[in-house]
């Protein structure tokens, strides 16, 4: 502390108790509305302090932190800890109280070296970092709004532990969440390398749910945001959670990645983790003047379907036999309706020649109708669903594609980039949709009033700024629609986005088929808060 | 338009609130305000002077007179002053600052530090 500190110190402490029964009755004439006055202008950490300091002043802090409040911010210094600091400093610089923190940073940085300083910031609270392959948010210097597109990786490349030493892509967006009325913590979905089966899902999905009772006292969380390990087929894990959850969970995430987490009451049991989910569920002891938070989304669907129906013919796995690793696949088909099978380079040719897409230059993938059977609570079920996967090349007489888990038999069909499909209203999210929550009992207002408080984005690093050749592309609808709001966001390798007709707008209906895992989309996540006395 | 409430004291004899002295630092505030405005630098330092001259209850004082007289800059100005004050320091030296003393049962405290551990971290202790 400095010299003038130090001496007003000692003043202070003469003063305080020499004076402190006239200054305490002085400082009592202070009405609520002054302390607020004071009190909002705390960063966050003296705002906790202020909190403890008496009853009077945890009521008004109370009044301060009323609403629920997101707070983020990116940085794009090269150096690690500069960007890092910079972010806590500024997601901090307000009064909030972390319920959870999502990290987001560039391939150039660690993990290790960022998931540090994070966790020991933020002890006791529920956290997920992972890496991204882009990254969305305000600056915490300059303010101003920005993407990041970096791209893929070209080919996944099965060294999970070596990283281009060249990769110049640093930075980090930092998100913390305030969410008054939900409870929230990272449940892992824990995988086992030698013998991946469905029966990890089961307990990730039990875990859910139990965590969801706990708090909610019903088994329907509010809404889930997931990371995933990019070497993993998220599919049949998504699908299971997809059949499993109720239909009120908003479920949201960045299918490829890689992440740690931090969680207050899960812990990871030596194996390594497919994927980890942050899960919101209300909290059944909220008290009655906080109101309800919703989870809404709004997808922005990036392709659509060209050419004809194809029904794979032949189908062969490349790469290390691991059903662990994201190989790719080789595979002949015939149209349906024809018995000629057909290689990979004619279906190109046709698509190239009659509908005039040059796969070579832009995104190009299949979207593969897949029925499964699981075993779920041992018990088998069917589940149909849609995948994609992108498409890489023709030759050797077969198409070639990212991924596996493709079965001779199974139906698909290529899918382009398609910005036409793609504008979404976003401003209806603010409408109520339906929400047949467990805990609403009691009938709700017709016109009740939301308020949006936060978003973030899992936007297809593929529709790249280059590309579409415009600014902040993906996040113009929401800064236009919601200005002010708080936004982060990510650019992923696959969007997951799972939500039932009243809570999700979408830009195109066309799919048939259930589709959980996107890909050349873009997945608002809108935070909204019904207040209860609006 | 910001001295309604001046008129109104000059008139009231009886007036508690607002002593003599204060009046004298707060009425000039706006001249200097307006004249600084423009200058974010030198209005740090001079918010650094009051800080240093100026004991808590003075501070109290002048905010007492700025909310009396209506008068919003002052009252931001002032409330910034006691943000900066206690920011980042303990609940403890805040509680001394301000001669307040907790009246919290003895396990709620405890419940609410545990609650709020996670930002005790590098804060100035007394």
């Amino acid at each position: 502390m400095s010299e003038a500190e130090s001496s007003s110190k000692i003043k202070t402490h003469r003063t305080a108790t020499e004076l402190s029964s006239s200054s305490s009755s002085l400082f009592a004439l202070l009405n609520d509305d002054v302390l607020q006055n004071i009190l909002a202008r705390l960063p966050a950490l003296s705002f906790a302090s202020a909190t403890c300091v008496s009853k009077l002043w945890n009521r008004v802090c109370n009044r301060v932190l009323s609403r629920p409040k997101f707070a983020s911010a990116l940085s794009l210094d090269p150096c690690p800890f500069g960007a890092v600091e910079d972010v806590l400093d500024k997601v901090l610089s307000e009064p909030i109280r972390p319920h959870f923190v999502i990290a987001n940073i560039a391939r150039g940085f660690e993990l290790p070296d960022t998931f540090g300083p994070i966790v020991r910031r933020f002890k006791r609270t529920p956290i997920v970092i992972s890496i991204a392959n882009g990254l969305i948010g305000r600056d915490a210097l300059t303010n101003e709004f920005r993407e990041a597109n970096w791209g893929a990786t070209d080919g996944d490349s099965d060294d999970e532990y070596g990283s281009n030493i060249e990769d110049t892509n640093h930075g980090i967006v930092l998100t913390i969440g305030y969410v008054p009325g939900l409870k929230v913590d990272a449940i892992p979905l824990l995988g086992n390398p030698w013998e991946p089966k469905v029966a990890m899902t089961d307990k990730f999905v039990k875990d859910i749910k139990k965590y969801t009772a706990s708090v909610s006292g019903c088994t329907s969380p509010v809404g889930i945001i997931m990371f995933g390990e990019r070497l993993v087929d998220l599919k049949p894990h998504i699908d299971v959670l997809d059949y499993a959850m109720p239909k009120e969970t908003v479920i949201v995430g960045d299918e490829r990645g890689r992440f740690r987490y931090n969680s207050k009451g899960f812990c990871g049991n030596g194996y390594c983790e497919d994927a980890v989910a942050l899960v919101f569920a209300r909290d059944r002891h909220k008290s009655s003047g906080v109101g309800d938070i919703q989870f809404r989304v709004a997808l922005s669907n990036g392709v659509s379907a060209i050419g004809p129906k194809y029904k794979a013919a032949s189908v062969t796995l490349d790469g290390p036999n691991s059903p662990r690793r994201t190989t790719s696949t080789w595979l002949t088909a015939r149209r349906e309706g024809d018995r000629d099978i057909l290689d990979g380079q004619t279906m190109l040719d046709d698509i190239s020649n009659e509908l005039d897409y040059h796969y070579e230059l832009y995104p190009l993938y299949i979207g593969v109708t897949k029925q499964r059977n699981y075993c779920i609570r041992s018990k088998e079920k069917t589940i149909t669903s849609l995948a994609f996967h992108r498409v890489r090349g023709g030759g050797e007489g077969s198409l070639y594609v990212d991924g596996f888990n493709i079965r001779t038999g199974d139906y698909f069909q290529f899918y382009r980039s398609d910005r036409n499909n793609a504008s979404v209203n976003l401003k209806s999210l603010k409408q109520d949709g339906s929400s047949n929550n467990c805990h609403h009992k009691r009938a709700v207002p017709v016109n009740i009033k939301k308020e949006i408080f936060g978003g973030f984005i899992f936007s297809c690093c593929g529709c790249s700024d280059s590309f579409f050749k415009r600014r902040n592309l993906v996040s113009s609808p929401f800064i236009e629609d919601f200005p002010g709001v708080p936004l982060a966001g990510v650019f992923c390798g696959g969007e997951i986005v799972r939500a039932s007709s009243g809570l999700i707008e979408e830009s195109n209906k066309e799919k048939s088929s259930r589709c959980c895992l996107h890909v050349g989309s873009t997945v608002y996540l809108v935070m909204s808060y019904a207040c209860p006395e609006c | 338009m910001k001295f309604c409430t001046v008129k109104q004291y000059f008139d009231d004899e009886n007036n508690n609130n607002v002593t003599n002295g204060i009046a004298t630092t707060v009425i000039p505030l706006p001249n200097k305000h307006l004249k600084i405005k423009a200058n974010n630098k030198e209005m740090e330092q001079y918010e650094q002077e009051l800080l240093r001259n100026v004991m808590p209850q003075e501070l109290t004082k002048l905010i007492l007179a700025a909310n009396y007289l209506n008068f919003k800059e002052a009252l931001d100005f002032f409330c910034r002053t006691v943000a900066n004050a206690i920011q980042n320091k303990s609940v403890d030296y805040v509680r001394k600052f301000f001669g307040l003393e907790s009246d919290f049962e003895p396990g709620e405290e405890e419940k609410l530090c545990k609650e709020f551990a996670w930002s005790f971290e590098g804060v100035d202790e007394d």
